[in-house]
């Protein structure tokens, strides 16, 4: 990729996080790809999912004021009767076209994303790097970045050439050469595990763990640093079996630094509802403390360095 | 001497009441008062000082090892009816009734005796004194209006402050050592020359106030030794026979032991408040100046750490014990009493070292047994200071949820060099009050009133009218409908804004000068440098160094006030500027696209140039307004942008503003600090906007209040990315920041008023999300998590 291409490329980008701390070493700006080839029932960033820009609507912000309604070219939006009206969009006809949210002047309705072009986004990026001290970076996630090869592969080139640090937060379901290769020049990886058996992956995630595994390995082959992450999903990725074996996988691997274990959270619910989408079933439980405690002890036992949380 | 926490609790404890109001000093002031009639000031001043001191209530409680009372209550206020009291008579009853800042209610016979001591003042007082020689323009143009607020004179009810006596010569030479100095200076004056004769004035006078504090002493000496004569307890007894001792020792002569000079310091601290009390009375580089007699001692095996801790949080405890009695809107912009009776440790030493010691440290555990709000720990911050002890005050800053004032040496030395302090003097600031810059004993720095900005950009919009009632507060600027430019836009507000900022220092000039002049403070004035060798007092031009300010209020609101006016209207046209002025007069009622599109502009505190540019510009105005101009007493006239609690005062006097902000909600918090919840784009993002900012020109100090989740402070790994963060911060540019970590009270608070607290992030791993969004139910869940995370 020359330079001068990446000022075409561009990408949808959901979030921009200024000073994160949880996403890898030291201090980030974490910026997050819109689109995701899994779709895991317990997806934390369900807006992160398609790769198309998404009509946010926060029903606990609309007035009721039913500007949208003439305003949706699709005819989507109509408003629930009695006095406290509020906006209904028919999410079959709605195709995210966007118009409707310039006629919301209370922010009900927006867009989940903002396009961005490589260059743009550095710059975004470049201005923090004071803060960045001498482990922090640049972390990009979504979503999956991979999804956006091109993209992906020119923003780490451009921050590696201004000796920025770089971290890629992958599901690891990368199919294209270009995938690997971001892959391969993230200086860190934050790579998902989401179990091992090959059929409850497939339930929970859609698509077949393999590819994941192999690419997994082929990272760690290279050397380069690694930090694993494990949600926790009560009946997808706890069973003590599971654990058991996720841990003897990570004790194979030479590049892994750190464990990640996170555990399933309902923070997510209220991105489901503006999306209007229904909840996965497994928004219904909490994961138990003392259970998120015993899983870790399975990995300090076996030497693993891991955590709780990012 | 009994070392042990639980006395600690005990005394901070009984700090945990509602104040009353102490009629004593008033009532003797005003005896000698009239029995002075006749005299110059300075002496009628210090005689006043004597009589209060020679007869106010002295005490000593059970747990105390420190000494010294301000008032007879264990938590109290002075009324100063020789400055502004008259309030009073028509809130007699209700500052014992009112929302904030309540007193303990007045009995009958204190009230009888209240009306009494009004009555002697009713002419006298200095602010009925000033109003008699203020242009009657200038009283209606700007004290009533809501231009400016809160500590005008009208308002001010305590002296000048926001300052820090030479206590490290106290203790070093004693009150006789000072004694002395004034003495060599009166034998070398040449009485037929004039000045020398006036200075005699001012010096004889110092000498009575010194003797006063001297015996002031000696009382507690005794006290104390009558008190051990009864007492059955040997361990408190011997501690009694201590304090007897020592009272009577210092602070006439030279410490000899960390206990002598910590009792020195309170001594005089309190003569010092009794005298002139304010907010702001600062006790310095405490670390600094007790670790000579720390070492000598710890070194000789005589004082354990556990003793200096214990004996620091006293000092702390103690600082607790005052309060103003302030009238109702004043007290609204001093809401809970911020006394700010500032601890400063850390920093670069004179000679450009790190200053920091085993007792900085030890004043930053003693703060986590006291953790009241009074006393105010300054931690100052260098490229020289080790993460040990940044990361130990982030630690205490986190229990005590914020309190800690983080400042940037870097950003402060090349402010004083800049109002041209000497290398060494610039190395030694000490912060006084919420964030006025200084050094101990040589320099006074007085901050002023507050300007409300945004009610000056609402008059550039409205042809000099205030929205609200109609009045015209400003000159005519012209039909804002037909402003066709951005520069005709920025040239009304200035236009506006300039007589304000002039009508500001004439009041803080002129009210300083009648300080000096009427109500001089010769026994604080003996210790700083250059009164004592001018005979002038410290407010009228006897220091070396003297500055006065003001605080221009509300800059984030006017700049992103004028980026959304730049962008919607003249430069994307989406706008016209008379669609502005409708949604502005309709409080945007009716105009939600066009309150939509402001508020969509770009936003102070989001790292964006557009928007931080433009509030630096409206800054730098109000510097190049003020700067030029000399302040009472020679001083330099400087800057602070600053708000305390005054932007919910002024903001609901000021209309609908063109940033999207709705009449009558409060406005930006602090001075600097982004727009409450419209900094939105992480924590570096913030810190980067703010310290984007001209800090070297703001040379009196600005406030940044910053919220955190005590959740990025869980563990090692996050308190040192928050330190990481946080000196990057103070390095490129920033001069203050003070955390508000973010606790379960904030969160309901956040759930009641979500506009205003938009920026509260809730991260976990990759997840991001903003806690106002999330619905009741999630909310209700984070709010258990974080009281499990706390407790």
């Amino acid at each position: 990729m020359k330079e001068n291409d990446a000022v075409g490329l561009s990408s949808l980008i959901f979030n921009i996080v200024h000073g994160s701390t949880v996403d890898g070493w030291g201090v980030r700006t974490t910026v997050f790809l819109k689109g995701c080839p899994l779709r895991c029932l317990w997806c934390c960033n369900p807006e992160g999912q398609k790769k198309y820009a998404e009509l946010k609507y926060t029903a606990d912000d609309c007035n009721g004021c039913g500007n949208c309604v003439p305003a949706c070219p699709k005819k989507a939006i109509s408003m629930t009767p009695g006095r406290d009206a509020k906006a209904l969009i028919d999410r079959e006809l709605c195709d995210n076209c966007m118009i409707c949210a310039d006629s919301c002047y209370v922010g009900a309705l927006a867009s989940f994303s903002k396009q961005y072009t490589v260059n743009e986004l550095f710059s975004e990026i470049e201005r923090d790097q004071g803060y960045f001290g001498e482990d922090g970076g640049v972390t990009v996630g979504g979503g999956e970045a991979t999804l956006y090869p091109d993209f992906t592969l020119a923003l780490i080139e451009k921050c590696r050439k201004a000796y920025i640090h770089t971290a890629l937060d992958t599901c690891g379901y990368v199919t294209t050469e270009t995938g690997m290769k971001c892959l391969e020049e993230a200086d860190l990886v934050l790579y998902d595990v989401k179990g091992l058996d090959p059929d409850t992956h497939v339930r929970g995630t859609g698509v077949s763990n393999e590819l994941i595994l192999k690419n997994l390995r082929y990272r760690d082959s290279l050397g380069k640093e690694i930090i694993i992450r494990l949600p926790l999903i009560p009946g997808y990725t706890d069973s003590r079996e599971n654990i058991a074996r996720e841990a003897e996988l990570i004790s194979g691997l030479k590049s892994v630094k750190r464990v990640d274990i996170i555990p399933f959270h309902k923070y997510a619910e209220i991105k489901y509802r503006q999306l209007g989408w229904p909840l996965p079933y497994v928004f219904g439980e909490d994961f138990p403390e003392a259970r998120e405690k015993s899983v870790l002890e399975v990995f300090l036992k076996a030497g693993i360095n891991a955590q709780i949380g990012g | 001497m009994d070392v042990n926490k639980e006395r600690i609790t005990r005394l901070r404890n009984r700090m945990i009441v509602k104040p009353s109001v102490c009629l004593e000093r008033a009532q003797y002031l005003t005896e000698s008062y009239k029995e002075t009639e006749g005299y110059e000031y300075p002496y009628r001043q210090a005689f006043a000082l004597d009589k209060i001191l020679a007869n106010i209530t002295v005490r000593i409680d059970s747990d105390e090892l420190l000494v010294g009372r301000i008032t007879k209550y264990w938590r109290g206020a002075l009324l100063l009816p020789e400055i502004n009291a008259q309030w009073l008579r028509e809130e007699t009853d209700l500052i014992s009734t009112r929302a904030t800042n309540t007193f303990t209610p007045m009995s009958d016979d204190e009230k009888g005796r209240l009306l009494e001591i009004l009555d002697y003042w009713k002419e006298r007082e200095l602010l009925a004194m000033w109003m008699k020689k203020a242009p009657a323009e200038m009283i209606e143009g700007y004290m009533y209006t809501g231009l400016l607020g809160g500590p005008t004179f009208a308002s001010n009810d305590h002296y000048l402050t926001h300052v820090s006596a030479k206590y490290e010569k106290l203790i070093k030479v004693g009150l006789l050592g000072i004694r002395e100095e004034i003495e060599s200076e009166i034998a070398g004056l040449d009485l037929t020359v004039p000045e020398d004769f006036e200075k005699l004035q001012y010096l004889e006078a110092m000498l009575v106030s010194n003797k006063a504090a001297m015996d002031f002493s000696l009382r507690y000496s005794r006290l104390a030794a009558e008190l051990a004569l009864d007492e059955k307890d040997p361990v408190r007894k011997a501690e009694l026979l201590e304090i007897s001792r020592i009272c009577a020792k210092v602070p006439a002569k030279p410490a000899d032991t960390y206990y002598e000079a910590l009792q020195s310091i309170v001594t005089v601290w309190t003569v010092i408040n009794i005298e002139g009390q304010g907010n702001g009375l600062c006790f310095g580089r405490l670390d600094r100046i007790l670790y000579p007699y720390y070492k000598k001692e710890k070194d000789a095996g005589t004082l354990t750490d556990e003793a200096a801790r214990m004996l620091m949080s006293m000092l702390y405890i103690k600082a607790n014990g005052i309060v103003n009695v302030d009238d109702t809107p004043t007290s609204q912009v001093f809401t809970g009493w911020p006394q700010t009776m500032n601890v400063n440790i850390g920093g670069i030493d004179k000679r450009g070292r790190d200053a920091v010691n085993e007792l900085s440290h030890i004043c930053l555990d003693a703060d986590l047994d006291v953790g009241l709000t009074q006393n105010d720990l300054v931690v100052r911050v260098s490229k020289k200071t080790q993460s040990s002890f940044v990361i130990h005050a982030i630690e205490v800053a986190k229990a005590l949820r914020g309190k800690i004032k983080f400042m940037s040496d870097e950003t402060i030395i090349q402010q004083m060099l800049h109002d041209g302090y000497s290398l060494e003097d610039a190395r030694d600031y000490v912060i006084t009050g919420c964030s006025t810059v200084t050094v101990s004993g040589k320099s006074v720095d007085t901050p002023g009133t507050l300007i409300n900005l945004p009610l000056c950009l609402e008059l550039a919009l409205n042809d000099g009218v205030r929205r609200m009632d109609g009045k015209q507060l400003g000159p005519k600027t012209g039909d804002p409908r037909s402003f066709t430019s951005y520069e005709e836009v920025w040239n009304a507000y200035k236009s506006q804004a300039e007589p304000v900022l002039e009508a500001a220092v004439i009041f803080r000039s002129s009210d300083r000068h009648m300080f000096a002049q009427y109500r001089p403070i010769p026994f604080h004035s003996s210790l700083f440098e250059g009164p004592i060798q001018t005979g002038k007092d410290m407010w009228g031009g006897g220091t070396e160094y003297s500055r006065s300010s003001i605080s221009p209020s509300g800059a984030p609101n006017v700049g992103d006030s004028l980026a959304a006016i730049k962008k919607v209207v003249f430069e994307d046209g989406a706008l016209t500027m008379s669609e502005l002025i409708d949604a502005l007069n309709a409080n945007f009622e009716g105009h939600e696209k066009a309150l939509k599109l402001l508020s969509d502009a770009p936003k102070y505190g989001n790292d964006i140039d557009y928007a931080d540019d433009i509030v630096n510009e409206v800054l730098l105005h109000t510097v190049d307004v003020v700067t030029p101009l000399r302040g009472s007493g020679n001083s330099l006239m400087t800057i602070s942008p600053a708000a305390l609690t005054g932007n919910v005062p002024l903001g609901s006097i000021t209309g609908a503003l063109p940033d999207g902000r709705k009449a009558g909600l409060p406005l930006s918090e602090g001075g600097v600090s982004p727009y409450q919840g419209r900094n939105v784009s992480g924590p570096v993002a913030t810190y980067r906007s703010v310290a984007k900012l001209d800090h070297v020109r703001f040379t009196n100090g600005s406030v940044f209040n910053m919220r955190f989740s005590p959740n990025a402070l869980k563990d090692m790994a996050g308190i040192k990315k928050f330190e990481q963060m946080l000196r990057k911060y103070l390095e490129e540019g920033g001069f203050f920041v003070q955390y508000n970590i973010v606790d379960t009270e904030t969160l309901r608070a956040a759930q009641k008023n979500p506009e205003q607290y938009k920026d509260l992030l809730v991260r976990v791993a990759t997840y991001s999300a903003y806690f106002v969004e999330l619905g009741a139910d999630l909310q209700e869940d984070i709010i258990t998590r974080m009281t499990q995370d706390i407790n």
